[in-house]
């Protein structure tokens, strides 16, 4: 019989590989099984989950100086013509 | 030339600015950026898209940067590292169960999302992360890096970048945590 999975092994060893879909079948199993009796660690990975997409989105709202300020391009021109 | 500098200087900047966390810096960095790749011209591949070869040599500019300012931080081992991080990893009893799990937050993710204020304080708790961790999210999650990619950019194998990113995501998680059950709770 499979020893069950604790929740220092799904969160430490196998949570990362989980989100990314790496997982081998038999120990994508035992987590399941896992988040099956663990409430705790269904809210762990959820927010984990929700954390990645966050920063994501934090990422893509950060704002762009577009164009580059002027002074840039002509320290960057400048720098190009030493 | 001008042109190109126009269209490319931008997303370079924030890219820079996300790194090395300094707007001087940043400038300078873009410079060095342009001067190695007019250098380097010859080895641009046209298959590649030249905002993607620009953008690496961006990002090996702000690497060698930070090297040079804080050798220390990028000879860290691991054990260090989570030592350094202690407070915002999860702990677990003897048994393997979690210490005392917090109430987390229930707000959805969509609506957390759309928050301007809320992204910009995720970046702040980004450029609060140590050094190794926070290049690496900058990397992966920002800049949308592969694994692989962002491994051989930082010199280092890939599942340190692996263990790096989950730390780094753990730490993060926890800081929004605090954050925004402290708010939902008003």
């Amino acid at each position: 019989m499979t020893q069950r999975m604790t929740c220092r092994e799904l969160i430490e060893d196998f949570l990362a590989a989980y989100v990314d879909d790496e997982l081998l079948p038999e120990i994508r199993d035992r987590f399941d099984e896992h988040l099956g009796q663990c409430p705790a660690c269904v809210s762990y990975l959820e927010t984990y989950r929700q954390t990645m997409a966050l920063a994501r989105a934090a990422s893509h709202a950060e704002p762009l100086d577009d164009p580059a300020p002027p002074p840039l391009v002509e320290a960057i021109l400048a720098a190009l013509q030493k | 030339m001008v042109d190109l500098i126009r269209t490319h200087a931008a997303p370079l900047r924030r890219t820079c600015r996300r790194l090395l966390r300094d707007d001087v810096d940043a400038d300078d960095a873009i410079q060095e950026t342009f001067l190695n790749a007019l250098r380097g011209l010859s080895s641009f591949r046209g298959d590649a898209r030249l905002s993607t070869w620009l953008h690496r040599i961006a990002i090996n500019v702000c690497l060698a940067r930070l090297r040079r300012a804080r050798p220390q931080a990028w000879t860290m081992d691991a054990d260090h590292e989570d030592d350094a991080l202690a407070s915002l990893l999860p702990r677990y009893h003897h048994d393997g169960h979690r210490i005392g799990p917090l109430p987390t937050w229930s707000t959805p993710l969509d609506e957390l999302a759309q928050r301007r204020e809320l992204c910009e304080r995720v970046r702040r708790m980004v450029e609060s992360l140590p050094e190794p961790h926070r290049t690496v999210i900058v990397l992966r999650d920002f800049e949308e890096l592969s694994t692989e990619e962002t491994a051989e950019l930082l010199g280092v194998r890939v599942n340190a970048v692996k263990t790096r990113l989950h730390r780094a995501r753990q730490v993060l998680r926890t800081m929004l945590e605090h954050e925004l059950h402290r708010e939902e709770l008003g």
